[in-house]
């Protein structure tokens, strides 16, 4: 059938469309709303490990303040910051990020791994521990259903990491056992055969006679940063991202043990060992399935990703993970082999070039939080320059959108946004949502700060620094200012700009 | 001073989940483009409105408020992947979902997606959930004119994309 010819027509279609797509979802029951109005929780581990997997390669870090005195150093300045010599495909940097991020009170949830080999197969046990819950997880329907423990689980066969078998040890604790070689069969009996605490349970051996699981590795605590990464390792993370996220790559240097860095080579795969850069590493890729539409779309066809990951350590204790999708192992090997060092100068930009880490984190459980602090996002193709919260609620964000200079606001249930040409002489404009204001512009070159105090960058734009940017948010109560100071190095005002509305 | 007692007190939550749900869903998905992420912004909607309930229940069209919660939300990537990801997660499995929409109508949302931001939400505001100019106004709090110039730039930019012809006649 051919398209209606008329704008409105087909737009007016094409509304129905989405009416008739949602006509399935019920509504007899509303939402049952938990004490404390948070969506209720449901399957934190299975959400835990799909945010993992999918993680975006920009900057979506954190890693938990924890020292370790089997760490080789707990400074990231001490852990080499790695880039590729040139962007990998053109692909452009989208972000880097040092960990370890430090994160303000007790974190919701502990994800930990341990990987074992049973008779030559591989089995790891993730568990989820939630350690603030005041919601208990609800019950669902597993699409199939196993009985695990005496308890009800599920079996999936889809993931990245292989089949798994899921389902929720004690209260606040969600257990899986995954594996690439096992069946289904074999994972329901090393799972019900466990032994231990909830928190940390023993597999059993694959048959009564049979030989008990041996430990090869374990990450007590995982996050993500373009690729699953021990949250307690300190180093840095550079991420690459082309147009809609379609190929993405990382390059992480972090500090870990060797029993932490057997679970990271499992996780991605990369489990062939071998010289690399004349270091001991290993690659591997793994390959995603996912369902795309097509044709009239009632039809599916699955539609791969590749990833391929290599790693090897660098140097006593510090070890180097690469990863890139839709890349052969050769071009891999090739990109890795001209890594380098960034220079002060780039790291630097690419600082420049983040979102701010703490406006940026998230961890796993915080994911199904929904934390405030990660509504922070540009459009589509736009590259943001700052972004924050407002201590009364609230989100604002700098943004570069082709060639225009945006700022918007995001109170929730109000917004406000602005954009225009990149002023080519120092500026000041302001924008208002509710109680809220936020100024920005471009300030004059040697600003240091700003009075109000606000924050002051520049930014890259095809891969060269742009003007010097900033922005000052202006909380509720405070008077929103006629004039922006700029300070230069000395703490001398070198310029007074008039705000304009 | 009279208490107001608006639309939403005499329906109810329930009453309000049910009318106005599906169509909450409905722009969430022509916004977000994942059907697994608008039915839980859709959620998150409600769940927003239940928390502020004696605040949400005495507003005369408690309705744009909820749209006015759903179409900001819809639009951020990273409330949209959370939400699809809590979805996918809910759902036990990896796997993203297909598109339920037709090929041509599929073409049509990503088409307005693409737009800027106010641009898209007008859009889907006044075709998707069939609000008048007015109805957007109020309900994205601007003035009508700038709802008319959303809505006059975001007709040219389909056109273009799109290659449909536009009869200026029906508004």
């Amino acid at each position: 059938m051919n398209a209606p010819v008329d704008l409105h027509t087909r737009l007016r279609s094409a509304g129905k469309s989405l009416h008739r797509a949602v006509e399935p979802i019920p509504v007899d029951e509303p939402p049952s709303v938990p004490s404390g109005g948070r969506l209720p929780r449901r399957t934190l581990l299975a959400a835990a490990a799909v945010v993992l997997v999918v993680a975006a390669v920009v900057g979506a870090a954190v890693a938990l303040r924890a020292d370790r005195e089997d760490r080789v150093s707990n400074d990231p300045d001490a852990v080499p910051f790695l880039i590729f010599d040139s962007p990998p495909k053109g692909l452009p940097i989208s972000g880097g990020v040092t960990l370890p991020l430090e994160v303000e009170g007790e974190p919701g949830t502990n994800l930990s791994l341990t990987l074992y080999d049973v008779d030559g197969k591989d089995l790891a046990v993730m568990t989820s521990e939630d350690r603030a819950t005041d919601d208990p997880a609800e019950p669902e329907d597993p699409e199939h259903p196993v009985t695990v423990r005496g308890k009800q689980g599920a079996f999936e066969d889809t993931g990245i990491l292989g089949r798994s078998v899921s389902w929720t040890e004690a209260e606040g604790v969600e257990v899986a056992v995954y594996s690439r070689t096992l069946t289904q069969e074999q994972l329901v009996t090393t799972a019900s055969a466990a032994t231990g605490e909830p928190t940390a349970l023993e597999p059993g051996p694959l048959a009564a006679a049979g030989a008990t699981p041996r430990k090869v590795g374990a990450v007590g605590g995982l996050t993500t940063a373009g690729m699953a990464l021990p949250n307690r390792a300190v180093g840095h993370v550079v991420g690459y991202q082309g147009p809609e996220g379609a190929d993405v790559a990382a390059v992480a240097t972090i500090t870990a043990t060797p029993d932490e860095v057997a679970v990271l080579r499992w996780f991605a795969g990369a489990t062939t060992m071998r010289k690399v850069r004349g270091h001991d590493g290993s690659i591997g890729s793994q390959t995603s399935v996912n369902q795309v539409s097509v044709g009239d779309g009632d039809t599916t066809e699955a539609q791969e990703t590749t990833s391929w990951t290599v790693t090897w350590e660098e140097s006593p204790g510090i070890y180097a993970l690469v990863m890139m999708t839709n890349v052969t192992e050769e071009e891999l090997l090739a990109l890795v082999d001209d890594i380098r060092p960034a220079t002060r100068a780039e790291r630097s930009q690419i600082a420049a070039a983040t979102l701010t880490d703490d406006e940026h984190s998230g961890t796993a459980s915080e994911e199904s939080e929904v934390s405030e602090s990660a509504l922070v996002e540009a459009p589509e193709g736009a590259r943001p320059i700052f972004s924050g919260e407002f201590d009364a609620g609230g989100t604002w964000l700098l943004y570069l959108d082709h060639d225009q200079l945006c700022a918007d606001l995001n109170l929730g249930a109000t917004s406000g946004g602005s954009c225009g040409a990149i002023p080519d002489a120092p500026h000041a404009t302001a924008i208002h949502a509710e109680v809220v204001t936020f100024v920005y512009g471009v300030a004059p070159e040697g600003t240091i700060y700003t009075a109000p105090d606000g924050m002051v960058a520049p930014t890259l734009v095809d891969g060269k620094l742009s003007p010097l940017f900033f922005g000052v948010p202006i909380e509720p109560g405070r008077p929103v200012p006629s004039e922006i100071k700029f300070y230069g190095g000395a703490g001398d005002v070198i310029a007074r700009m008039p705000v304009r509305t | 001073m009279a208490e107001q007692v608006g639309e939403a007190a005499r329906l109810g939550f329930d009453e309000l989940y049910r009318r106005d749900f599906r169509a909450l869903a409905a722009l969430a998905y022509g916004l977000s483009g994942s059907r697994a992420a608008a039915e839980e912004l859709a959620q998150e909607a409600f769940l927003a409105a239940h928390r502020r309930w004696d605040e949400i229940s005495r507003y005369d069209d408690p309705g744009a408020w909820l749209r006015r919660v759903v179409v900001n939300q819809s639009v951020s990537g990273v409330r949209r992947r959370i939400a699809e990801r809590r979805a996918l997660a809910r759902l036990g499995s990896q796997r993203v979902l297909p598109s339920v929409l037709p090929d041509e109508d599929e073409e049509v949302w990503a088409a307005v997606r693409a737009l800027p931001q106010r641009q898209a939400q007008v859009v889907a505001l006044f075709y998707v959930d069939d609000r008048s100019v007015g109805d957007i106004a109020r309900i994205l709090e601007c003035a009508e004119g700038t709802v008319k110039a959303h809505l006059h730039a975001a007709r040219q930019a389909l056109v273009r994309k799109l290659g449909n012809e536009l009869k200026e006649d029906d508004q």
